[in-house]
């Protein structure tokens, strides 16, 4: 029971790191335009975070390095800093987001004003924080996202068409259709950039940490982040599908997150609404919580403070200074009017741009064997990490000026 | 360097204060048409589901909220905007077409919870959905 309770670090890394808002809206966004054919890019973001959550695990363990930290010795203090305050305003700027979701949620579920209840439910995710226990926050809010599995369950309930699901996991060089390749890549990127946010290796690494992780638990670790990334992956799949069905045939663009709430409630009547609501609320708080602790973990692993939930807060005041300015300068943005899409499509079109100077870091450490020892990667996990390096490169390279050509993808 | 400054001033400034005119493409205007039609569209799938009577009272009442406010926000994107003059017709009809589903859009927002009153509202939003996609097409 314990090893399989030990999953939801894996559960709750993966739904609240790339079945967030920004996953959410962009993926409806790309079944809406493309059907299926942007599978493939789901499949491939499943692959490459499955291989770096479990080796920033693995370096987590055995070099007791989280990856801020493996990110100052490999990219140097200039490098490295410059990593920093941007994956700190990426993280502030994506939590933000979440926190603006969450309140669209709240408010379809209550009716209560949105602001009032942003600022209550910032204040329920810093009590959660606070006073739950890292194994508690990675169970409730875990398992809560499981609730998610109803987007899977309504597209079922679509009957779609699995030679289309099928054929759109392999890779389409061009989009075949209306409104044409830019918008086709500038989807592919962001999918793919949504499933690699930063703060998700992160939050695994500082929470592999955070639980005591030894080498004898590796074997785990793989399963970890494999079962909860498959999950995600699956549940990412079901999104397009879902829009694919219901979206595309109509000509619909969806950019409300309650439009894309209600297309995974339509085909299940109320009880479908009401999981789908639940689902993506909890979805949005584990988002929240893991970029609010990520931004505490990555400044304090940076320059070697004190960091962690094991910790009283007087014994680590930066790292609980930080996750909690976080949320209120989260909660500052959107009680300020800025609207949660517009973070969104910022926090991942951004995110890509810095993906390389996290990843790289990581890849580099995880094949020295000077630090790794026996548990030095494996020559099929240097070259896929190396492939996806690649392909992160041209990702975050080609990210902005498709993002300015399309205008954010807008068709 | 000076000269660089007032040159980088020069074209910032009246970009951050709001002060030129934000001129329109045709690219815009298509844009905008889409995304009317697609939420009329959408407006059309959402008024089907309540019909369903599967919808909440209050996820009913906030769609329908968001709904408005995604359209006010489209529309404040045309306000004030200029345009090429092969274009101002274009611009009248996407103005137009936007102001008439903001009126059907309150008009549900206000209907919710009377049902005989939606088949005709989702009929008038039909018709602007219809009227916006040809209009998109026309350009």
């Amino acid at each position: 029971m314990k090893k399989l309770l030990g999953l939801t670090l894996g559960i709750m890394t993966a739904l609240g790191g790339f079945v967030d808002f920004g996953q959410i809206v962009f993926t409806m966004q790309s079944g809406a335009l493309f059907g299926n054919r942007l599978l493939w890019s789901v499949l491939l973001g499943t692959i490459a975070i499955i291989i770096y959550l479990e080796m920033c695990g693995r370096v987590a363990v055995v070099a007791q390095e989280p990856v801020f930290s493996v990110v100052r010795n490999r990219l140097g203090y200039g490098g490295s800093l410059v990593t920093l305050i941007a994956s700190q305003l990426l993280t502030v700027i994506t939590c933000a987001a979440e926190l603006g979701g969450a309140a669209i949620v709240l408010h379809l579920l209550t009716g209560w004003s949105g602001k009032l209840l942003c600022v209550a439910f910032t204040a329920v995710v810093g009590a959660s924080i606070a006073l739950l226990q890292f194994k508690w926050i990675e169970r409730v809010y875990g398992l809560a996202g499981l609730a998610m599995i109803v987007f899977a369950v309504s597209a079922a309930e679509l009957h779609p068409d699995l030679n289309n699901i099928v054929a759109g996991l392999a890779p389409h060089l061009t989009a075949g259709k209306p409104p044409g390749n830019l918008y086709y890549y500038f989807f592919a990127v962001g999918i793919f950039s949504a499933m690699l946010m930063e703060y998700e290796v992160h939050f695994y690494s500082s929470g592999a940490i955070e639980e005591d992780w030894k080498t004898s638990d590796l074997t785990e670790n793989f399963a970890v982040a494999a079962f909860g990334c498959v999950l995600g992956g699956v549940l990412t799949i079901a999104l397009v599908v879902v829009a694919a069905m219901i979206f595309l045939p109509k000509g619909i663009y969806p950019v409300l997150l309650s439009t894309t709430t209600l297309a995974g409630a339509l085909p299940l009547g109320r009880a479908g609404l009401l999981l789908a609501l639940a689902g993506t609320l909890a979805c949005l708080t584990g988002a929240a919580i893991e970029t609010a602790m990520s931004a505490g973990y990555n400044a304090c692993q940076f320059y070697h403070l004190p960091w962690g939930k094991k910790l009283p807060p007087q014994k680590a005041p930066v790292f609980t200074a930080l996750w909690a300015g976080t949320l209120v300068v989260g909660v500052l943005a959107v009680l300020a009017g800025v609207r949660p899409l517009t973070l969104v499509n910022l926090s991942v079109v951004f995110g890509m741009v810095l993906m390389p100077l996290t990843y790289y870091p990581i890849l580099r450490t995880a094949m020295d064997k000077s630090v790794m020892g026996r548990h030095v990667n494996r020559k099929i996990d240097t070259v896929l990490g190396g492939v996806i390096l690649v392909l992160i490169v041209v990702a975050a390279v080609a990210a902005i000026p498709l993002m300015i050509v399309t205008r954010s993808g807008t068709p | 360097m000076r000269r660089e400054i007032s040159i980088a001033l020069t074209v910032l400034l009246p970009a951050l204060t709001g002060c030129t005119r934000h001129m329109l493409d045709a690219r815009d205007l298509i844009s905008s048409l889409r995304a009317t039609s697609s939420l009329a569209t959408e407006a059309g799938v959402f008024i089907t589901y309540l019909g369903s009577g599967h919808s909440t009272a209050t996820f009913a009442r906030g769609h329908a909220e968001y709904l408005v406010r995604e359209l006010e926000d489209e529309r404040r994107e045309l306000q004030g905007a200029g345009v090429d003059p092969s274009l101002r017709r274009s611009l009248e009809v996407c103005q137009s077409q936007q102001e008439q589903l903001g009126r059907e859009l309150r008009r549900l927002e206000s209907a919710i919870g009377r049902p005989d009153e939606l088949p005709e509202i989702a009929t008038r939003i039909r018709a602007i959905g219809t009227a916006a996609a040809q209009a998109g097409k026309g350009l």
